[in-house]
């Protein structure tokens, strides 16, 4: 495999970590703001659900510094200008996030849990972060899963 | 006036006895890139365009086209 081509596949493949990573993030986030509303007796066990998801998003992210150690390691001139479906779902998935999280937001003050006013800054802000995070990898998922695509048929042989 | 993107990778890809994964190496996309393409899942930018025509040396309006749905 050429370099450009190579590089194309790495960019792919760090834009699909990136999904997965924010999605890690995103159920870290809803175990911490779930922690707010639920009775006592799951703080323990939410604890531990967010720092294994805290754990994961790391181990995603270590993952995401080698892909892109082996991206650069093609030279400068393979790693620019990258135009791909990959990408496109990317940005496609950012969109959907952004505007369904101002939506959230304008509606946020309706459904604010009856809990301490520093709970409730905490509450929004660990809500609004796992809305916004799980909506991107969600749209991200749907928009860039397989099925729709054929088959890469080998005319050669 | 409703316009879809056809394209007739596939036919080239077959005329050059070729596979997607070999087609992207040539491009310099990813295979997963040019499979969106041809099913018209992804509408590629002027520069991929324009690296598929190249490659198999015909102008982009032989491998694109407009469909256009006939006036009612």
């Amino acid at each position: 495999m050429n370099k450009a081509a190579e590089c194309a596949e790495i960019v792919d493949r760090v834009y699909k970590n990136i999904a997965f990573l924010v999605l890690f993030m995103a159920l870290s986030c809803t175990a911490d703001a779930l922690r707010h509303i639920l009775p006592e007796s799951n703080l323990q066990i939410l604890r531990y659900v967010s720092k294994g998801f805290a754990a994961l998003t790391v181990l995603t992210a270590l993952r995401g510094i080698w892909l892109m150690r082996a991206k650069f390691r093609l030279g400068k001139r393979n790693t620019e200008e990258h135009e791909s479906f990959v990408l496109d779902a990317f940005r496609k998935a950012c969109t959907v996030s952004w505007a369904l999280t101002m939506a959230f937001l304008a509606l946020a003050d309706n459904f604010v849990p009856n809990i301490s006013p520093e709970d409730q800054v905490d509450f929004v802000v660990q809500a609004s972060l796992a809305f916004m995070l799980g909506v991107f990898s969600i749209a991200y998922f749907i928009r860039s899963r397989s099925g729709n695509e054929g088959f890469d048929e080998d005319f050669a042989s | 006036m409703s316009q879809e993107l056809e394209n007739r990778i596939r036919v080239f890809r077959a005329e050059h006895r070729m596979s997607q994964a070999d087609l992207a190496e040539r491009v310099g996309v990813s295979r997963k890139t040019i499979s969106t393409i041809e099913v018209g899942r992804f509408i590629p930018s002027t520069i991929i365009a324009l690296r598929i025509a190249r490659y198999f040396g015909v102008p982009v309006e032989d491998i694109f086209s407009l469909r256009e749905d006939p006036a009612p």
